[in-house]
């Protein structure tokens, strides 16, 4: 059976694509809240990474913090590469619905 | 970010420990991306919404694991590989649960917010007893400081005079400190105007005795108390903070303080300063007093007086002596005092712990609320009991289901307690929210009269005990009942139960030890508002009414002038200057009076002096009772003064008070001794100085003209009750006293109302609890009768079928209710009754055994289960005999 994205979760991993494909909770939030231009819930990200991680579509494990960045351990999270592929059948999927309707195109 | 403690704590239960830090962290970032304001709603916000996602997101998993690889892929999962089948069936028993409390919302509330609420209450008081009652003082080593008063031979106390405080600083290998203050007020010149400030004028080794480190700068120094020294001072952090934006370089600067320069020397903490001093020696703690200190800059002269009780003290004992041997030696000075100096002859030095000075007084009242709280607590958890026991019998027919199905036993205790530590948990949080809501309450009910009231806050440790005892309970509430169901299934098979007579007979026992319990609470609560009332009608021997106070600081001379002219305002009817209001704790002195012989060897007879201007009397409206009020009170039209009848009662019982001459030390002290002495011009009516439960003292008014004081108050009296003429007044001050401060004008009824806050703050807190008892009680009875008359349907029918009519069967359900409640009231009267003792010192004017009370609080009872018992009697009176007999 096929992975059904949810448009929070595939919002979420493409955010994580953006920032190179790994990332922790708080750059997701920030990511997210710059470029939809709203307020965006931690906890809606915490328990969307963890979910995404349950389906096996992220990989997760505690890692130091990188170089120039603050002081503590934090879960940070993967794209599989085979999530990858999850992602571009959803886009097939969408791509798929919008055919024929070309007109409500801007 | 402050309260991440807390946040962790809360999202424990949800996320597990590791997680729970995990994501406070990620929010503690993100919250310091934001304004500080901004950060501190944000962060709560955010707090906030995990609990609600992860529920929702674990009720979604099942559907998630179906949707990605079926049930059978779970094993294989990369995390939890083995714990995944056990996380499975929670989350099924958590969907259960949660489906189950919702198809039964009237239980699910009921339950909720009883426990949210009456643990909420109960650790908001445990937070105030905690942080007000148990916390150390915010000294160095608090148990070593002990404050000394001087007990008079007919057991009154009264304050230090400055040649005591002295002869303390000759036991010096016993105390390591002596520190002597007396309360102090000034305008104090800043950017935004001058403001009223209140505090301390301390002896330089005040800080040292207090062990306490300035924030900033230094404290004083000896040579700072000398006559004619640099005037300094030192301000509180409050203070500090508020119009100094807590700048540590105002260390140095020179500010305006009651017209003239004063350096600062230093900041000291927020902490519990002992400024101000009751003529009876109390240290009478408000948080309002903790503004500035100065220090005390007596002659070596006056410092020798052993006649102006004016100074309170505290002596901090050195290593290793005991309060015992301190009261050893001040009993030894003692008698070396009363053989030396005919002023001390019928006095005592004696100290007492500092801490009791300070929170004694408090404690009382603190602790039994918190016992009262006790057994509303213990009453909330029977009756939440109670409603578990109930449904669980309830769930009989459902659990046979169940076990039919293949649950096991376990696997049915495991349901329950899922169940209840659903509610238990969400109690929990609503008790967050509760106990908050209680303390902002609290403190605004008595915002300064219990100390370190405004600091107490539900932090962290609070919520501990909070999760503790939630954990239990649902422990408690999920195991018996489970039990219980369990035992009843395996006896009655899946027959739907009726309630048997031993089990009536155990909900009955429930609702009477509720009754019981709760008429203790209720009997209280009646006598604490009986009390109250009675206070309220006290007359305190003056009119409030219309009348306003306005501090005034820093006017000198031209407050002649500033009385005046308001006196000729529209709308003022009369107004008056006045060293302070009536319910003020003055400062108190000797006299004498001329022409009676004193015993020899003793010091005289003492009061309270109050110093007043013309016109004071008809503007507070005390009644002359015997004499006229001089014209003009002023030294320069003649050298009158005004007595209490208190006074002329103790020291005239043959009359003759008026015309008689009086003479004053205090006044010989700053004017001479020719300007002494006083004719008495007219006595008048008592005043209770210190608030309605206290008998007025013996009192005499002085022209206020004689006194170099700071500052004074100017008392108007407006011809209507509105507050126009207090914007006419203050504009009267600023013209006549350009930079004075008039920024405080309160209307002495508020100060009245603010006398009673403690007693009305007892009364407001019982009758709350005796509400909350009321309400658990009526559920109580409710539940039991209404459980009552289903299970009786089919005998009621058949007793209707054979006749009996309607009053019969209402009585028999009432009987039902009110037996238990008739038992519980007559234990819980006994019961009061046998503490009634302990209630003796919070009640004024009423017997703690007042048999009023006792009445009306079995009344108020048995009204609430008759009450309770309506709705369940009329469904059984409208019970149709055919048929209940055809159902079942």
């Amino acid at each position: 059976m096929p992975q059904v994205l949810g448009g929070f979760e595939h919002r979420v991993l493409l955010v994580l694509m953006r920032l190179g494909g790994s990332g922790y909770a708080v750059p997701v939030v920030r990511e997210l809240e710059r470029l939809e231009n709203r307020t965006v819930a931690p906890a809606a990200v915490y328990v969307t990474l963890r979910r995404l991680e349950r389906r096996g579509l992220l990989t997760s494990s505690m890692e130091p913090p990188g170089p120039g960045e603050g002081g503590r351990e934090r879960r940070v999270f993967r794209v599989e590469p085979s999530t990858v592929e999850v992602l571009r059948a959803a886009r097939a999927d969408l791509a798929r619905l919008w055919k024929g309707l070309e007109a409500l195109e801007p | 970010m402050r309260g991440a403690r807390l946040a962790r704590l809360l999202l424990r239960p949800f996320l597990g420990k590791a997680d729970a830090s995990e994501a406070v962290a990620d929010l503690e970032e993100l919250a310091g991306e934001k304004g500080p304001f901004e950060a501190h709603w944000y962060f709560w916000w955010a707090v906030m919404g995990y609990p609600a996602r992860v529920v929702v997101d674990a009720v979604r998993k099942p559907l998630d694991l179906l949707g990605s690889r079926g049930w059978r892929g779970i094993g294989g999962g990369r995390r939890n590989s083995g714990r995944e089948g056990t996380m499975e069936g929670m989350i099924r028993d958590i969907w259960y649960a949660l489906r189950s409390l919702q198809r039964n919302p009237a239980f699910t509330a009921m339950t909720i917010g009883i426990l949210a609420l009456s643990t909420g209450t109960a650790v908001a008081i445990f937070s105030v007893v905690d942080q007000v009652l148990l916390e150390p003082l915010p000294f160095d080593e608090p148990d070593a400081l002990r404050s000394v008063w001087l007990r008079h031979d007919d057991g009154s106390r009264t304050r230090m005079t400055p040649g005591n405080v002295r002869d303390l600083e000759t036991l010096d290998n016993v105390f390591e400190g002596v520190a002597g203050f007396q309360g102090s007020t000034a305008a104090l010149g800043t950017t935004g105007g001058t403001i009223a400030i209140r505090g301390g004028a301390v002896t330089p080794g005040y800080f040292a005795t207090l062990g306490v480190e300035p924030l900033h700068g230094r404290t004083f120094d000896p040579e700072h108390g000398v006559v004619g020294a640099a005037r300094v001072v030192i301000l509180g952090q409050r203070l500090w903070e508020r119009e100094f934006s807590a700048d540590p370089r105002v260390v140095g600067r020179v500010v305006d303080l009651g017209g003239a320069s004063a350096e600062v020397l230093g900041v000291v903490p927020e902490s519990l300063y002992p400024t101000s001093v009751a003529l009876s020696g109390e240290l009478p703690f408000t948080d309002t007093n903790q503004d500035f200190f100065v220090p005390l800059t007596f002659s070596e002269e006056f410092w020798g007086s052993r006649r102006s009780h004016i100074l309170g003290a505290v002596v901090r004992l050195r290593d290793g002596v005991t309060a015992a041997q301190a009261d050893e030696a001040l009993s030894a000075l003692t008698m070396q005092l009363r053989e030396t100096d005919p002023l001390n002859r019928s006095e005592s030095l004696e100290a007492s712990s500092f801490e009791e000075e300070v929170v004694g007084d408090v404690r009382f009242a603190l602790l039994s609320l918190l016992g009262t709280m006790g057994l509303v607590l213990i009453i909330a958890a029977v009756n939440v009991g109670a409603l578990f026991l109930l449904r669980g019998d309830d769930r009989t027919s459902e659990i046979s289901i169940r076990r039919a199905l293949g649950s096991s036993s376990a696997h049915v205790v495991r349901q329950f307690l899922v169940e209840a530590a659903i509610v238990a948990s969400a109690a929990s949080m609503g008790a967050l929210v509760v106990g908050r809501v209680t303390i902002a309450v609290m403190q605004s009910l008595v915002p300064y009269q219990i100390p370190r009231l405004s600091a107490v806050h539900l932090g962290a440790d609070s919520a501990i005990p909070l999760i503790a005892v939630g954990a239990a309970l649902a422990l408690l509430l999920g195991v018996v009942p489970a039990w219980r169901a369990l035992r009843m299934q395996q006896v009655r098979g899946t027959r739907a139960v009726t309630a048997s007579r031993a089990q009536r007979r155990l909900h009955g026992s429930i609702v009477g030890v509720q009754a019981a319990l709760g008429v203790i609470v209720i009997v209280g609560a009646v006598l604490l508002v009986r009390s109250f009332n009675e206070l309220r009608v006290v007359d305190l021997g003056f009119s409030e009414r219309q009348t306003w106070v306005f501090e005034v600081r820093g006017a000198g001379d031209r407050m002649s002038d500033v009385v005046r002219e308001v006196r000729a305002l529209p709308g003022v009817a009369s107004a008056a200057i006045a060293y302070d209001h009536p319910l003020a704790r003055n400062w108190g002195d000797g006299f004498r009076i001329e022409g009676q012989a004193r015993p020899e060897g003793t010091p005289g007879p003492s009061g309270s002096l109050r110093a007043v201007g013309t016109d004071y009397f008809t503007t507070v409206g005390i009644d002359v009772v015997e004499g006229r009020l001089p014209d003009e009170l002023d030294l320069a039209a003649a050298p009158l003064m005004v007595i209490n009848a208190a006074l002329r009662d103790t020291h005239f019982p043959d009359g003759g008070a008026v015309g008689s001459t009086i003479s004053v030390p205090t006044a010989a002290r700053m004017f001479g001794e020719d300007a002494s002495s006083f004719t008495v011009a007219a006595v008048v009516e008592n005043v209770r100085f210190l608030g309605p439960e206290n008998d007025s003292e013996p009192a005499f008014y002085l022209p206020l003209s004689h006194f170099q004081v700071s500052g004074s108050n100017l008392l108007v009296r407006s011809e209507d009750p509105g507050a126009e003429v207090v914007a006419r007044v203050r504009n009267v001050i600023e013209a006549a006293a350009p930079g004075s401060a008039a920024n405080s004008a309160r209307r002495l009824e508020d100060i009245v109302f603010d006398m009673t806050a403690r007693p009305r703050f007892n009364m407001m807190l019982l009758v709350t609890f005796a509400g909350m008892v009321l309400l658990l009680c009526g559920l109580g009875v409710y539940g039991l009768v209404g459980r009552s008359v289903v299970s009786r349907l089919r005998e009621i029918g058949i007793r209707m079928a054979l006749g009996a009519d309607q009053t019969d069967v209402a009585s028999s359900v009432m009987r039902t209710a009110l037996k238990p409640i008739v038992l519980g009231c007559v234990a819980g009267l006994g019961a009061a009754w046998a503490l009634s003792g302990l209630v003796q010192s919070l009640l004024f004017g009423v017997s703690p055994t007042d048999p009023l009370s006792y009445l009306l609080s079995a009344l108020f009872m048995t009204a609430v289960a008759v009450v309770a018992t309506v709705v369940p009697t009329v469904r059984a009176l409208m019970v149709d005999p055919a048929h209940s007999l055809r159902g079942d």
